[in-house]
């Protein structure tokens, strides 16, 4: 019963090896187009985590510590997942930061009640997506982003955030379980 | 139960073994909660996996021209300002209120009340080396 969702990196390896010696080279153009290469992989994988807030910046970050470390990378791990393991890290430190800023911030929390359900069925699919994901704790957040939205199998998402399988097996299921409950309250899962 | 709808969680992402596919098969047939549980686990993760991202048109040029304007000072150094700063807002903000709690107590702030010698007279003093003489000539006749 296992579903494979779609991967969105299918980038050949040898053509990435060429770009990053470039790179090291001090090739500016072989980054741009790393850039537009994998701009969509780690606009998903940011915007899963942190929704269009901010996002752009953190993507922007996440080529820019890659270019200033690209001498770091040996090639153990392709680049899409290389890329998409300093987005996670970037994304989970502005997740701590908003975090810390809670106190002052005067965003208010997603509240799921009667009043506000017609409202948000009003919201666009991916805005509410976005938020109801923002109710997930971080960690819970980051696997069921690489896992379901990216694709990346379970033993590619250890890999990427360096934990155990069995603990991404086990966060995606609380984050499973959380999830469909918001979406479910939100009307966009029923039983049929 | 709890455990059919562990194992039902745990099919989707990885493969069971023969006893615990033939549990959920048996469970699946026979509860139609579990069977609607299963149905919406699917919508969902549809729904999760055909989201499509980007950003906002121009985004490599915003790259370029942030790497060609920032400062080349390495990750690891800008972080280290950063703990700095955090380190010494902490470190002002405690000696603030050591001083602030030293002026409540003493209702002064001066060098003898922030070495807590306030309390401490010129009579208390002869007193202590008085006591100390007697110690001595008891211990060491």
């Amino acid at each position: 019963m296992i579903k494979q969702p779609l991967r969105k990196e299918s980038i050949p390896y040898s053509e990435d090896k060429a770009l990053v010696e470039a790179v090291k080279s001090g090739d500016k153009t072989a980054f741009r187009q790393i850039v537009l290469k994998y701009d969509k992989l780690i606009a998903g994988v940011v915007k899963g985590m942190i929704g269009n807030n901010g996002a752009d910046d953190v993507g922007q970050e996440t080529f820019i510590r890659f270019y200033r470390s690209v001498d770091q990378y040996k090639g153990e791990a392709g680049l899409g997942t290389y890329l998409v393991r300093i987005a996670v890290n970037l994304t989970l430190n502005e997740i701590k930061k908003r975090n810390r800023k809670r106190w002052y911030s005067l965003e208010d929390d997603l509240n799921i009640n009667r009043e506000a359900e017609d409202n948000y069925r009003r919201m666009e699919k991916s805005e509410l997506i976005n938020k109801a994901m923002a109710k997930l704790d971080p960690e819970f957040r980051s696997v069921v982003v690489l896992r379901l939205m990216q694709g990346y199998s379970t033993k590619e998402t250890a890999k990427i955030l360096q934990i155990p399988l069995g603990t991404v097996l086990s966060r995606l299921a609380r984050g499973q379980g959380k999830l469909r409950e918001i979406l479910k309250k939100l009307g966009y899962i029923h039983n049929e | 139960m709890e455990n059919t709808k562990e194992i039902l969680l745990k099919s989707f992402d990885t493969e069971l073994t023969p006893e615990e596919q033939k549990l959920l098969d048996n469970a699946l047939q026979g509860s139609e909660e579990l069977r609607k549980e299963k149905q919406e686990i699917e919508q969902m993760r549809n729904l999760l996996s055909g989201q499509e991202a980007s950003f906002e048109t121009g985004f490599e040029d915003r790259v370029m021209e942030r790497l060609e304007t920032e400062p080349t000072a390495s990750p690891k150094t800008i972080e280290m300002v950063s703990v700095f700063k955090r380190v010494a807002i902490t470190g002002m903000a405690a000696i603030i209120a050591f001083l602030i709690t030293i002026y409540l107590v003493d209702g002064t702030l001066n060098l003898d009340s922030l070495f807590g010698l306030t309390n401490y007279s010129p009579d208390g003093a002869e007193l202590s080396m008085l006591n100390l003489q007697d110690y001595e000539q008891i211990i060491l006749p």
